[in-house]
C-alpha cells in the first residue's frame, strides 16, 4: 500500500505547532526579578568603606546581586593604579570574584579616564544605557551635561521599550543635604525628560547622606552618597523634600524589581535596615 | 646686463632653491604649528582637532583608535606631541578676543543670576591653581562641575574638548590628554 502523499507533512506540522506554543508561553512568562546594589561617594579607601563593602558581600552571598550601580565619586584622590586597588578592587573583591558587574557613573572627583576602566562597564563613554531583564538603565555624566548628552538622553528615552526606566548619575536633582543640596540647573534640563518618558526612579550621590525624597511629579529620587564618605548631621531636618533620611552612618542601597514592583532598602554600615519600601509601576 | 651675468643669475636661481630639496631634512616629526591666523572660534577649534588627529594618526600603529584612546601611554605620548607642536601657544590663540569677551560676559551673567547658595556651590568646586596654556591640568585637582544651563549657552565643542573652570579662568580642556588648550583668565573674578 503506497503512503498518502504529504504524510511527511504531519510530523513537521506537529513540531511547528509545539514550537509556536513554546514561544508563546515564553513570551507570556514574566521577566525574572532583578536585584542590584547602589553605592555612591564610596572610593575613600577608609575602614568605613571596607566595612560597607563587607556588609554588601555578606548580603550578596545570601541573595545574589545581578549588578551594582555607582553614582559617582568612585575613586578619590586621583586616578592611579594604587588608588584603584585600594579604593575599589580590594574593598569589593568578594563581589567582583562572584562575577557581579559594576556599572559606574562619574562624579566630580572622578577622572574621565574611568570610563575606559573595564570593571566599570562604561565602554569608553561618559554616558550610556543598558538593559537587564525588563529594566533599562541610563547612566549620565552630571559633571558636564552638555547639549549632545541631553539630546542623546531624549532619544534614548523615547526609544526605550522597557517597562522600568532608571537613571543614575552623581548630582541629585532633589536633595536636603546642606553641603550641596538640589542641582537646580540639572533639574531644569532633566526633570521634564524623566516625567515625559516615565522614568520611575533616579539614584544620585554627591551629598554624603542617604535620603529618599518624596515623589516629585511621579518620579522617585534617592540620594545615596554615603557609601564611603559621610557628612554626619548634614541633612536638613526641616526639609519638606524628605520622605526618609539617614546621616548618622555610612549606607548603601539594595533594590529588587519584580514585575511591577520595585522593593528598596537602605542599609547601614552596621547592617541595619534604615529605610525600606516599594514603588509600584 | 651681460649674458654671462644673466646666465649666472639663472644658475643661482636654480641652485639655491634646489639646495633646499637636496640637503637632508631633520628626522623630527614636523607638523604645522597650530597658530590662529584668523577665522572664527569654531574654525580655530577645528584646526586644533585636525592637528590632534594628525598627531594621533602618526602615533597609532596597528591599533584601533578606540584601543589607543584607552591606552594611558598613548594618551601621554599624544599630549607630549601636542605640546611640542604648540610650544608657543598663548592664551587666546583659540578663543580669540571676540569669543573670549562673549564667553566672559555669558559666564558673568550666569553667575549673577544664581542665588547665594547655588553660586557658592558652583564656586566651591573650582580648584585653585596656576593656569598655564599648553600645560597639564593639575593631577590631584578634581574637575569642577560645569553649570548645565551655562553650557547650553556656549558654542558646542568636539567630544575631546570641554569648557571647565580652573582658578578664576575658563579653560579649554582636552579631556583625553589632560592638556589646557586655551584659557580666558579672570572670568570668575568678582563672582
Amino acid at each position: 500500500m503506497r503512503p498518502r502523499p504529504g504524510w511527511r507533512l504531519v510530523p513537521a506540522l506537529l513540531l511547528s505547532v509545539v514550537a509556536l506554543l513554546c514561544v508563546a508561553r515564553a513570551a507570556a512568562l514574566p521577566a525574572p526579578p532583578l536585584r542590584f546594589g547602589v553605592i555612591g561617594d564610596f572610593g575613600t579607601g577608609t575602614p568605613q568603606q571596607y566595612e560597607v563593602a563587607r556588609v554588601m558581600a555578606g548580603r550578596q552571598a545570601r541573595s545574589p546581586y545581578d549588578l551594582v550601580l555607582t553614582v559617582g565619586d568612585n575613586i578619590y584622590g586621583g586616578w592611579t593604579s594604587r588608588a584603584v586597588s585600594e579604593r575599589f578592587e580590594l574593598p569589593y573583591r568578594a563581589l567582583l570574584a562572584a562575577g557581579v558587574p559594576f556599572f559606574a557613573s562619574l562624579g566630580n572627583h572622578d577622572a574621565v579616564q574611568e570610563r575606559d576602566y573595564p570593571p566599570f562597564n562604561m565602554r569608553g563613554s561618559r554616558y550610556y544605557r543598558f538593559v537587564r531583564s525588563d529594566v533599562e538603565f541610563f547612566a549620565l555624566d552630571s559633571n558636564y551635561l552638555d547639549p549632545p548628552q541631553v539630546e542623546w538622553l531624549r532619544q534614548a528615552l523615547a526609544a526605550s521599550v522597557s517597562p522600568w526606566k532608571i537613571a543614575f548619575f552623581h548630582h541629585p536633582l532633589y536633595s536636603s543635604g546642606q553641603r550641596h543640596g538640589s542641582a537646580v540647573d540639572l533639574r531644569t534640563l532633566l526633570e521634564p525628560l524623566f516625567v515625559e518618558f516615565g522614568v520611575q526612579a533616579v539614584f544620585s550621590g554627591h551629598d554624603h547622606v542617604y535620603e529618599r525624597v518624596k515623589p516629585q511629579r511621579g518620579v522617585a529620587y534617592f540620594v545615596c552618597g554615603s557609601s564611603g564618605q559621610l557628612r554626619r548631621g548634614n541633612l536638613d531636618q526641616h526639609s519638606a523634600l524628605t520622605a526618609a533620611g539617614f546621616d548618622q552612618d555610612e549606607a548603601f542601597m539594595e533594590i529588587e524589581i519584580d514585575g511591577d514592583l520595585m522593593h528598596f532598602e537602605a542599609i547601614s554600615r552596621t547592617d541595619a535596615v534604615v529605610d525600606s519600601g516599594a514603588i509600584h509601576r | 646686463m651681460s649674458n654671462n651675468r644673466i646666465r649666472l643669475l639663472v644658475v643661482l636661481g636654480v641652485l639655491v632653491p634646489g639646495a633646499t630639496v637636496i640637503l637632508p631634512t631633520s628626522d623630527r616629526l614636523t607638523v604645522p604649528v597650530a597658530r590662529p591666523t584668523g577665522g572664527s572660534f569654531e574654525e580655530r577649534v577645528a584646526r586644533y582637532s585636525r592637528l590632534r588627529r594628525d598627531l594621533a594618526d602618526h602615533l597609532q600603529t596597528g591599533v584601533s583608535s578606540a584601543e589607543a584612546a584607552a591606552d594611558e601611554r598613548f594618551r601621554y605620548q599624544l599630549a607630549v606631541a601636542i605640546r611640542n607642536a604648540r610650544h608657543d601657544a598663548r592664551p587666546g590663540d583659540i578663543f580669540g578676543l571676540d569669543t573670549a569677551a562673549g564667553i566672559a560676559l555669558a559666564v558673568r551673567s550666569d553667575m549673577a543670576a544664581r542665588d547665594g547658595p547655588d553660586l557658592e556651590d558652583v564656586l566651591a568646586d573650582v580648584p585653585v591653581s596656576n593656569v598655564r596654556v599648553n600645560d597639564f591640568y593639575p593631577q590631584q585637582a578634581p574637575l569642577a562641575t560645569m553649570p548645565a544651563l551655562l553650557l547650553m549657552k556656549l558654542v558646542p565643542l568636539p567630544a575631546e574638548l570641554q569648557y571647565r573652570f580652573l582658578d578664576d579662568a575658563l579653560i579649554l580642556l582636552d579631556i583625553e590628554t589632560d592638556l589646557i588648550v586655551d584659557a580666558i583668565p579672570g572670568v570668575l573674578k568678582g563672582s
